[in-house]
């Protein structure tokens, strides 16, 4: 994409985190011999996250959400492009200065059961970073600290002694976020915190996560294929297609426009439990896996708004529909007037 | 629910041996399938949903499962008495089986056709060639991806939605009368999801199957379901017609469930606006012993009253519904029933 520059608000000086023409490309073997195949896990995705913002990043598995967030962190090296945290380029720093900066920067991941080490007690999963942080003096310290962060996030001091194996999904989430939350971050990535829950579980995590943004000052990034979630708990939200950012703006204005025909058939697959809104099943099949990324739009295949000769030969930039809107959408077509049934939400 | 039942789940109780004693999973639990109605049925993890639909067929490992009583008929047959040799027929036939995670209920070391291929010839007397040839309609039929190129493909080398989909197809191997989906799309992303839904909801027309739809998700639940069951602890504390119950549902279980789903909010926020708090049901389903006394929700509702701790509410009826609480109790005079939609 040529245009990103536009695409990117400097405008707003509260920006925590920066995200500029990222790209992530895997070479995948073909054979002993074969050239090996380039895959585009992310493509020229810029935004950026506010202090204090909730931004949800809302895609299926294979869009290059789980990429986005790791890459940010650094915990998978980007290809191409840039990540400034509070003013200081990410992608630049060295491995001493970017451990320094890892306290700042924390991430929730999907699976509780699978990041908690089995082997540690809570009181010790808690503490760990606390300690190597340097956060408390003693021991005495340490597991008073842990014990507050376990019952600011809804644990009590009785869950100290305990192993990931003896508590439930949900409270293994909380854990997973007292863990995160106890260095003090000032941003927090979370990837799929709500997968494998039940839903009254869920609606628990996301009061606790909305909670702690408000009394700590996070800043957040959501990454979920939870739509609903996202809307519910972002400020922002950016719709992820194979590695591009198809649309990106107010919660409150994806919801109601939907401008991009790929929004539009996330929407159509959240039908309401009381019927209001009904199952529409815009798109069939699955999304292809892209290698090679080649000139046009990303959704060409699959889009019931494609223009043959211009969509398959450009790819659309990112850019706001009305301008100061902050609403961007990267599609040729997309849909102006607002979706039929958007005006019954509650 | 006036025709004859082709499942019909009675008073069933399971029960787990564990190292501190049994722990009851169901008890008391009935509902039934109507020919060509789709039923679904809702609660959280540890309601006993799974259990049920596991001990259908009897494919609770025993032990440590128990079946402490109750029956299941299926046109008008007790599964729970048959012998295991009669009730293969039942299993993976005229009952189909569509589980939460189809990249576990694969064989990973068999290709989707060959595990397709040998459902066909268990249930079925066809030749080599016939087996194929209903393999590749049904591969077609669900919507699975090339069939005749991809037929030997390894359940690593497809997607989730792919594999539920080489699932719903051995679900119709030989023509099943009832498909039982136990969180089919739990596993799935949201489109995929949606995807097996509509598939489900589609064949289901096609064919007049019957559905038990297993689900957390009470937007797909709507879209697919004629009536609805929310399970809790074991038991069975509301059914009827899912728009009347989903629309207006009445136990205060049910009603913490729907409210727990996000809505899709409208107004704009601003930073340090904190969101809208989604109402919470705190704690988790009981263990049952022996002796429970009163209501199982009693420690977790809101509207809960002393009678409800010293007594067991019956179903009552309250319009279309029927509702497991002694508050929704109603003065038998039709004026007083509440407005339902039908």
């Amino acid at each position: 994409m040529t245009d990103d520059g536009g695409t990117l608000d400097r405008s707003d000086g509260h920006a925590l985190v920066y995200v500029e023409k990222l790209s992530k490309i895997y070479a995948i073997k073909r054979g002993l011999f074969g050239r090996p195949k380039l895959l585009h896990a992310l493509h020229g995705v810029t935004f950026y996250v506010r202090r204090r913002e909730t931004l949800g990043l809302v895609g299926e598995s294979g869009s290059g959400k789980s990429t986005l967030g790791r890459c940010i962190l650094r915990l998978t090296e980007p290809s191409v492009g840039r990540v400034v945290f509070d003013d200081k380029d990410v992608t630049a720093l060295g491995a001493s200065e970017l451990r320094a900066l890892r306290q700042r920067m924390q991430i929730v991941f999907q699976d509780p059961y699978g990041s908690l080490n089995p082997n540690m007690t809570v009181l010790q999963i808690v503490g760990e970073g606390i300690e190597i942080w340097k956060l408390v003096r003693n021991k005495g310290e340490l597991t008073d600290k842990v014990v507050r962060w376990l019952e600011r996030v809804g644990l009590g001091a009785e869950a100290l002694g305990r192993y990931p194996h003896e508590l439930s999904g949900g409270e293994r989430q909380r854990v997973a976020i007292a863990r995160a939350l106890a260095l003090r971050p000032d941003f927090v990535v979370l990837d799929e915190p709500l997968s494998a829950l039940d839903p009254s579980v869920q609606a628990q995590i996301l009061n606790l996560l909305d909670d702690m943004q408000q009394h700590l000052g996070l800043t957040l990034l959501f990454i979920s294929h939870d739509l609903r979630a996202v809307l519910h708990l972002s400020h922002r939200v950016g719709v992820l297609y194979q590695g591009r950012l198809c649309e990106l703006g107010p919660s409150e204005a994806v919801a109601e426009r939907r401008l991009h025909p790929y929004t539009r058939a996330l929407f159509g697959a959240m039908p309401d439990a009381d019927g209001r809104r009904r199952l529409q099943l815009v798109l069939e099949g699955e999304a292809p896996t892209v290698f090679e990324s080649g000139a046009g739009c990303a959704f060409f295949a699959r889009c019931p708004n494609a223009e043959a000769g211009r969509c398959d030969r450009h790819e659309p930039p990112l850019e706001e529909l009305e301008s100061g809107s902050h609403h961007r959408v990267a599609c040729f077509h997309p849909h102006i007037e607002a979706s039929p049934d958007s005006v019954v939400d509650r | 629910m006036s025709a004859e039942p082709l499942l019909s789940v009675r008073d069933l109780a399971v029960s787990f041996e564990g190292e501190d004693g049994r722990v009851v999973a169901v008890k008391g639990m009935s509902f039934d399938v109507p020919p060509q109605r789709a039923v679904a049925m809702v609660g959280e993890s540890g309601s006993g949903k799974s259990v049920t639909a596991h001990a259908l067929l009897g494919l609770l490992p025993s032990p440590p499962a128990h079946i402490d009583g109750g029956e299941v008929r299926f046109g008008g047959v007790d599964l729970l008495k048959l012998p295991e040799r009669k009730l293969r027929p039942y299993r993976g036939g005229k009952i189909g089986l569509v589980f939460q995670d189809p990249t576990a209920a694969l064989n990973p070391v068999y290709s989707v056709g060959a595990q397709l291929s040998e459902a066909i010839r268990l249930h079925l007397p066809l030749g080599r060639r016939a087996v194929r040839e209903r393999a590749l309609g049904l591969l077609h039929r669900v919507g699975f991806p090339e069939p005749e190129a991809r037929f030997g493909d390894y359940p690593h080398e497809l997607s989730g939605g792919m594999c539920q989909r080489a699932m719903i197809a051995i679900a119709l191997a030989a023509d099943a009368e009832l498909l039982v989906a136990d969180e089919p799309t739990s596993a799935l992303d949201m489109l995929a999801a949606a995807q097996i839904v509509a598939l489900l909801a589609d064949l289901r027309r096609e064919r007049g199957l019957s559905l038990l739809f297993i689900s957390h998700d009470l937007g797909l639940v709507a879209a697919v379901a004629d009536d609805v069951v929310v399970v809790y602890a074991g038991e069975v504390v509301e059914r009827g017609p899912a728009r009347a119950l989903l629309g207006h549902a009445q136990h205060p279980y049910t009603q913490a469930l729907l409210a727990s789903v996000p809505p899709l909010r409208r107004e704009r926020r601003r930073r340090n606006q904190p969101v809208r708090r989604l109402p919470v049901l705190a704690g988790a389903p009981p263990l049952l012993t022996r002796g429970d006394a009163g209501c199982r929700f009693a420690p977790r509702c809101r509207e809960v009253v002393a009678r409800c701790r010293e007594a067991a509410p019956p179903l009552y009826p309250v319009g279309p519904l029927e509702v497991r609480c002694f508050l929704r109790e109603q003065p038998r005079r039709a004026a007083l029933l509440p407005e339902v939609a039908p």
